[in-house]
């Protein structure tokens, strides 16, 4: 198994500071090309596609372990070791690519030098008075009903005609070219993942500095989510970006450029 | 904005991030809010929550991406919070000078029930799809786990089911086999051997034979064939089912099972199965010409029904006994026919190698040895008498001798040696001829039995010589008088064939512990005294102790 062809990893720039990107749910890795070539000059950036999604390969795909945030974790360490990343290595990850980095950096601490979250949310899900993700059980039900509604009408809908041979549903073909195109058999298993996913647990667990990145008006990821990231991870910053929506680094990047370099020039105190 | 109050459908145009700067009139209508409470605030706020996450994970990005999206099913919010499924498409564009995004709406509501209708089959289906994948596979799970060849072939003889079985067989792979035809997959003679059971089943009728076929590997197997026809609710052969089983080594065995059956019927050794308990359960054809039993009369009955001496409980027992330490038992035994008649028996009993829980069997074998026996019988006689006379002859007289001398030895009892000498028998060989001479002896010797006791025994011993053996004789007197008896049978005259023969008897008397104590010496003394007698004048007697 070739991981680097498996997750479409791709390596731009040399340098001994290194940038890891992991995009979020419904998208690929080209969602950073705002962010990247800002970092040209001065750091080697590397992009991946998690199994299932962008240009990766669907084959490799499996229900079973992409059905849990820790299989997308997997393939974080996973293209890691490929790479041999170590040293001065930042994780950029976007919403659920945040949790997602969280879990490989508790698996695997010595692989993370500091990481950078992205409109992240350890839980989706309200549960009041304490939490309040934003939504309710019932809503995320709806919205992979919503997503059959649209895959039917644009994405391609391979039926699973399994025919018995496989455990896992037979996905193949190449998806198209649009951007956000995916398999929907692939998108409700990471949809399912991304938004049943509660990881709050996990945020104390994590050992290494990171920088928060909150939009102030946010439908996903709102600015209490990320002040309750902000209390519960230790070493963490948290910084609100003037940003209507979930996308800052698409619709605002040089914001999130600057607040990147901001932390760079402005390490945290390490403890 | 005034114009698009004009178009007949909901608009809005927000900036580049999704704060909304300009609605038309349909749009307020249908989500019942003015211009003032939706301007300036987010697009997010318009839809349901649900519908803001598809918004941010998918509109957005890729309107950050490529500019613009087409028919994206929303559910924006009304004027009394229902949500109302829309398709929206949007485009990036320049408003007032701005970059923007210009939104178009269309309440799909008729539409939508029937998409999510169509959705809601396309689920079933791919649901069904899905079930019947499963059943597929369990069915091939069954299939395959079978050591059967299990196929099915069409009415166009084009295979459309094969299980593992049959690419093993053939050692085809899957993508071969299936699809293949049925004379391309046998071959012209194979299919040429099949083809008439084939037109049967593709009739209708289910068809079961036995074929031989080359494997693979070359080596001959045996295989047994059913054909069952698939016929559709109209009654028409659509192609048939086929089982294949190999039957080789069911094939072997059942030869060699014939060939021990055939053994087993054909052997002129009776054969008899034996249960532990002594029970016969099977016998075969040799059994019943040998013991005149038939196989029903004997099934279930006691071994000890043919013994002739069914009370000889010490035998049998020491015979079990060792086939339990031994395994086998071989032996003569006495045996009864059916008709009463009692032969003899070289008989062996042997344990079957039995397997794990089954219960012992035993299998005995057995040859009517009478006649050998009587043979053997008849050579033991010749060998111990006088074949003209019949009469024991001088071993015999001899061992007789020494048993009685150790019975002696042990109880008190006498024994007395008569030995006799025909006198004149010479004259009558010489004149008479040897015919009437060999009447003379047998005649001598009838009367000289006739003179004693069962327990006596008379013997000859040479041409004219005989001895008889007198056990425990009463006293001297009646030695005495057995002797004068003898002398006078002895001289009775004999005719043969008109022709008239004359001896006499000389007699020499020994008793035992008088006048010897071995048999040499027994005999040397009533020799002796015999010859007295002759120097007597003939026809007389004398004991060794008188002379």
């Amino acid at each position: 198994m070739n991981i680097l062809k498996r997750n479409n990893v791709h390596v731009q720039g040399d340098g001994d500071s290194v940038l890891f990107y992991a995009h979020g749910f419904g998208c690929n890795q080209n969602m950073w090309n705002r962010i990247t070539p800002a970092f040209a000059s001065t750091h080697r950036q590397i992009l991946f596609d998690y199994v299932g999604s962008g240009k990766s390969d669907l084959a490799a795909f499996n229900a079973n372990r992409y059905s849990n945030l820790q299989g997308y974790a997997q393939d974080i360490v996973e293209i890691y070791d490929a790479l041999d990343l170590q040293g001065d290595v930042t994780f950029v990850g976007h919403s659920v690519s945040g949790s997602i980095g969280l879990l490989a950096s508790i698996a695997r601490p010595e692989l993370f030098n500091r990481l950078i979250l992205v409109s992240p949310s350890p839980c989706f899900l309200n549960y009041p008075p304490d939490y309040l993700g934003g939504f309710e059980h019932e809503d995320l039900i709806d919205l992979l009903s919503l997503m059959d509604q649209n895959y039917l009408g644009w994405a391609n809908y391979f039926a699973p005609i399994a025919a018995g041979e496989s455990n896992t549903g037979v996905i193949s073909g190449e998806l198209s070219d649009s951007f956000c195109s995916t398999d929907p058999i692939v998108a409700r298993v990471f949809a399912k993942a991304t938004f049943f996913a509660d990881n709050r647990a996990d945020l104390p667990l994590m050992s290494r500095p990171s920088l928060i990145l909150q939009n102030n008006n946010d439908a996903l990821a709102s600015v209490k989510v990320g002040e309750y990231i902000r209390s519960n991870l230790q070493n963490s910053t948290l910084k609100i970006l003037e940003v209507i929506g979930h996308c800052a680094h698409m619709s605002n990047p040089s914001l999130v450029i600057e607040a990147m370099r901001e932390y760079f020039n402005n390490p945290p105190q390490s403890q | 904005m005034d114009n698009f109050n004009h178009l007949p459908c909901p608009v809005l145009v927000t900036d580049a991030f999704g704060l909304v700067l300009a609605t038309n009139a349909e749009l307020l209508t249908l989500i019942g809010k003015t211009a003032a409470e939706v301007e300036q605030k987010p697009i997010d706020n318009l839809f349901s929550p649900v519908s803001r996450i598809f918004l941010q994970t998918h509109v957005w990005t890729t309107l950050f991406h490529e500019a613009s999206i087409k028919e994206i099913y929303l559910k924006i919010c009304d004027a009394k919070n229902q949500q109302i499924p829309i398709l929206l498409n949007c485009k990036k564009g320049n408003f007032e000078g701005v970059e923007s995004f210009f939104w178009v709406f269309f309440v799909t509501m008729e539409r939508s029930k029937f998409e999510v209708k169509l959705l809601d089959a396309r689920r079933n289906a791919d649901s069904a799809t899905l079930a019947l994948a499963e059943r597929e596979k369990f069915v091939k799970t069954i299939t395959d786990a079978m050591p059967s060849l299990v196929g099915y072939w069409d009415k166009n003889l084009c295979c459309r089911f094969a299980n593992k079985s049959y690419f093993e067989w053939f050692g085809k792979p899957p993508e071969f086999l299936i699809g293949t035809d049925l004379p391309d997959l046998l071959g012209e003679s194979l299919f040429a051997f099949k083809e008439s059971y084939i037109v049967g089943v593709l009739t209708g009728k289910s068809q079961t034979f036995e074929s031989t076929i080359i494997k693979q590997d070359g080596s001959l197997g045996y295989t047994l064939v059913n054909y069952i026809p698939d016929v559709d609710i109209h009654g028409e052969v659509v192609g048939f089912f086929s089982l294949i089983s190999d039957v080789t080594t069911m094939k072997t065995a059942e030869f060699e099972l014939k060939l021990a059956a055939s053994v087993f019927d054909n052997t002129i050794e009776g054969v008899m199965f034996i249960d532990p308990s002594s029970v016969l359960l099977s016998v075969n054809a040799a059994f019943t010409k040998i013991t005149g039993y038939t196989l029903e009369e004997v099934i279930g009955q006691p071994l000890i029904m043919l013994s002739s001496n069914p009370l000889d409980e010490e035998f049998y027992a020491s015979v079990w006994r060792h086939i339990a330490e031994e395994s086998c038992w071989e032996g003569e035994t006495w045996n009864r026919r059916k008709d009463g008649e009692i032969f003899l028996a070289w008989q062996s009993i042997t344990v079957i190698d039995s397997a794990e829980n089954e219960p012992t069997r035993y299998i005995s074998i057995f040859n009517d040895i009478t006649e050998f026996w009587k043979k053997d019988e008849r050579m033991r006689h010749l060998a111990f008498h006088d074949s003209l006379t019949d009469l024991p002859n001088r071993i015999l007289l001899t061992e007789r001798l020494g048993q009685l001398i150790s019975i002696t030895e042990r109880n008190k009892r006498g024994i007395a040696v008569m030995f006799i000498d025909l006198d004149g028998f010479k004259a009558v060989n010489d004149t008479l001829g040897h015919d009437i001479g060999d009447e003379v002896l047998k005649t001598v010797a009838y009367r000289l039995a006739e003179e004693v006791r069962a327990s006596d025994t008379v013997a000859r011993i040479g041409g004219d010589e005989f001895v008889i053996l007198i056990d425990n004789p009463a006293n001297h007197a009646e030695l005495v008088h057995i002797a004068t008896r003898i002398v006078l049978t002895v001289n009775k005259p004999m005719s043969f064939r008109g022709k008239s023969a004359a001896v006499g008897a000389s007699i020499g008397i020994a008793v035992h512990n008088i006048d010897g104590y071995s048999v040499a010496e027994l005999m040397k003394s009533a020799d002796t005294a015999m010859y007295a007698a002759k120097k007597a004048g003939k026809n007389t007697h004398r004991f060794f102790s008188e002379l």
